[in-house]
């Protein structure tokens, strides 16, 4: 046992409340409240800290990507524009994942996922950012089928057998989804693993997240979320703002692209003030780092794009919810991550103050799965 | 004449604190900052509530050079393009150009890509002001760009040299080696000993290096950093360390070299390759031995915003505020040799300020408010 006690503790929505204890039962939270009592707990003093839930990092392809066989990326099967069968935890390297520096970043779990290349390119998982077995990394496998529907694809595809423009691949998308209606309602069929992937997604019990950089490309995917009734995430998603009311009727998630990555958010004049004002009337967004094309090399660049949404007017809480609950409920895992809840996983951090404020509220702690992975050393 | 009236002035001096103050600009150029200042008849601009900085200089870009339609900044047919200049190749009125004084950046060091080993030189400018890029500029040539590592060896690719990290040293030494013979037999002709060679364009372009009159600005990754000391060394060349990931792991000899370590950019995942160490905590250990460090975007790598914010993952990650600050202000005009004009909020240099509504690298929600180059206001945040 595992006894946070009497930190300012961050309960989601803006509401933190002071002097309370967060008791950890091995990998998951048991109780959160004030005063709590634990004989022969450990306890962390978390006096004068912030406790947060740790990071949900929506999207992340570091860990399947082969980083020693520069150019022939594990999480990118490009032989085919639709791979909805691929499964990234076969991609999974752990030795990758243990190089990485996720902890002091503060960011305990992420939806691994196939890659930026195919136009659906495989299913996501979600992965502890620390483990000691491969097995302990995930915490759910298929959870989210993951597509690309950006110039990436084409490039891709252009020598192969297409598609070479965005009507080849929103037709391809569409008939990849009708005959896969029609396989579900056939009695006798012969098993396909991409149809029967394709059908959970038919049927919600898993969200489609496509990746679209322009607002015509989100506009697309839109169209075919309506179309076949998903649940539909959009990753990307530059410029969606001009076109958000029907995502929020919809009840769908924007993941937001990295607007610091090559010139993005310039191109696309992506308006965060207006996202944010969006985002306070009900849109549910969330931001995300990893590149919209070609690789994804990086992941603290979530904090990067949390203090773009700083620059334009967010709070920290606000900041702190897009990078926590919100994409856990994007990625259909907030049973499990996202906020500091009973039954929850026990992943946490201690900070002096919202990181999402200043640079140096720093990140002293974090903790995944009721375990310590990262203490800042002291000045 | 513009007096700006009670920001919180960072003027990134060596020991000045920051604290309340006007600053009044007048041609172009910085004439006071201090206290109460008198408005003498300027224009006034109340700043209160401000944080009031240097324009932020980045010290390695390409914005501008590698449009969509093409990368303008890599001439890869020769390995050694000594004589070509990035100042032939940037857009000043593409987007991406225009967007850069948005996130206060009002000075940049626009070099060629790194697809060859002495790929050009590159040259300071200001971001904006006026209507062509001669006009932007504040030094040229500033830099002699070269790139060791795995870009030149595209090469080998095409069966050509270079094609390993043995062939791009040699490739470089030679075209050191042949602009030195080149100078003396130019020196000796002037003495009168011995006929002027003929004319050569790179080792012209690289008379300025041996001369120290521009350092090498070398793209390098890993142990590359290492080869460039020695060769800088070898021919007497002034260098700084471009990029640098893992610089962590030759401290000693960078401090011992004492170039610049214009670092980034940063946040790269661990084990990428030769990308592998780039982290921005490295930059602290750098400072703390006495570098200079930069940080850079290698802009369109990164976006523009990534500049102010690499500053702030370096706080994050322990280095003190102003220290931070720097490495992306006078530590750069220092590396790129313009510190006589830029850099900090002194009288006398350029009129280059950037207004924030907060702390910028230390309060994330600090963004530009107004952008001043040469006295004059460029963006205001509407």
């Amino acid at each position: 046992m595992l006894l946070i006690r009497n930190g300012r503790v961050y309960l989601g929505r803006g509401r933190y409340e002071a002097g309370w204890d967060v008791l950890c039962d091995g990998p998951v939270i048991r109780e959160v409240g004030p005063g709590l009592q634990a004989p022969g707990a450990e306890v962390v003093d978390a006096a004068g800290r912030d406790v947060y839930p740790g990071l949900v990092l929506g999207l992340c392809a570091v860990g399947a990507m082969a980083f020693s066989e520069m150019g022939q990326w594990d999480m990118d099967e490009t032989s085919r524009a639709l791979v909805p069968q691929m499964d990234i935890q076969w991609a999974f390297d752990l030795r990758e994942l243990k190089n990485q520096r996720f902890a002091r970043a503060g960011i305990t779990s992420y939806g691994l996922s196939p890659g930026t290349q195919a136009l659906l390119a495989g299913q996501a998982a979600l992965v502890h950012t620390s483990a000691e077995r491969t097995e302990d990394a995930f915490l759910a496998r298929r959870i989210a089928l993951k597509g690309n529907y950006t110039a990436a694809v084409k490039r891709t595809f252009k020598a192969k057998e297409g598609p070479q423009t965005r009507m080849a691949m929103y037709q391809l998308l569409d008939e990849a989804f009708r005959s896969a209606q029609e396989y579900s309602e056939k009695e006798k069929k012969d098993y396909d693993e991409g149809k029967e992937v394709l059908c959970r997604v038919l049927r919600r019990e898993i969200p489609l997240i496509m990746t679209a950089n322009t607002a015509l490309e989100a506009e697309s995917v839109v169209k075919l979320g309506r179309r076949y009734g998903l649940r539909l995430v959009i990753a990307g998603a530059f410029g969606v703002e001009d076109f958000a009311q029907e995502i929020m009727d919809q009840g769908w998630h924007v993941m937001l692209g990295d607007g610091t990555n090559m010139m993005a958010a310039q191109e696309n004049h992506t308006d965060l003030r207006r996202l944010l004002e969006l985002s306070r009337k009900g849109l549910d967004l969330s931001i995300y780092s990893s590149g919209d094309e070609g690789y994804a090399y990086g992941y603290e660049q979530i904090w990067w794009n949390a203090a773009q949404m700083s620059a334009a007017g967010a709070a920290g809480w606000e900041i702190m919810d897009m990078m926590t609950i919100r994409p856990a409920r994007a990625l259909g895992v907030d049973a499990l991550a996202g906020s500091l809840e009973p039954g929850k996983q026990a992943d946490i951090i201690l900070c002096r103050g919202c990181p999402a404020e200043r640079f140096d509220n720093y990140i002293d702690q974090t903790i995944v799965a009721g375990r310590t992975v990262f203490k800042r050393e002291a000045d | 004449m513009l007096l700006i009236r009670n920001a919180m002035l960072y003027t990134m001096e060596d020991g000045a604190v920051p604290q309340q103050g006007d600053i009044l600009m007048d041609g172009g150029k910085i004439r006071a900052a201090g206290r109460d200042l008198p408005a003498q008849g300027a224009e006034v601009l109340d700043a209160s509530g401000l944080t009031a900085t240097p324009g932020l200089i980045d010290a390695h870009s390409h914005v501008g050079g590698f449009a969509m339609e093409g990368a303008d900044l890599n001439e890869i047919t020769d390995p050694v393009t000594a004589h070509l200049c990035a100042i032939d190749a940037i857009d000043i009125h593409c987007d991406a150009f225009k967007a850069l004084h948005t996130f206060g950046i009002t000075a940049a060091c626009f070099v060629p890509g790194s697809a060859n080993v002495v790929c050009g030189t590159g040259f300071v400018a200001k971001t904006a002001g006026d209507n062509t890029v001669g006009d932007l500029a504040v030094l040229n040539p500033a830099v002699m760009k070269c790139a060791l590592g795995g870009n030149p060896k595209g090469y080998g690719k095409k069966g050509k040299a270079p094609m390993t990290r043995m062939g791009v040293a040699d490739i470089f030494r030679d075209a050191l080696r042949k602009a030195r013979s080149y100078l003396e037999k130019k020196e000796a002709a002037r003495d009168g000993r011995g006929e002027m060679p003929s004319y050569d364009a790179k080792c012209e372009a690289l008379i300025p290096v041996l001369r120290r009159e521009i350092p090498l600005k070398v793209h390098c990754e890993q142990f590359d950093m290492l080869t460039t000391i020695a060769i800088a060394k070898e021919f007497g060349c002034d260098y700084t360390i471009e990029h640098g990931w893992a610089c962590n792991l030759y401290v000693d000899e960078l401090v011992e070299g004492g170039g610049t370590v214009c670092f980034g950019p940063v946040g790269i995942a661990e084990g990428y390759g030769e990308l592998t160490g780039g982290d921005v905590a490295y930059v602290r250990e750098l400072d703390q031995r006495g570098l200079n460090v930069c940080l850079i975007t290698d802009g369109p790598i990164c976006g523009p915003a990534a500049l102010l914010i690499s500053a702030g993952e370096a706080v994050r990650y322990g280095v003190p505020h102003l220290r931070a600050l720097r490495m992306v202000t006078c530590n750069a005009a220092k590396a790129l040799r313009v510190d006589d004009r830029l850099g900090t909020l002194a009288p006398g240099k350029d009129a280059d300020v950037v207004l924030w509504s907060a702390v910028p690298a230390l309060e994330t929600s600090a963004r530009v408010r107004y952008t001043i180059i040469d006295g004059k206001i460029i963006y205001r945040d509407t």
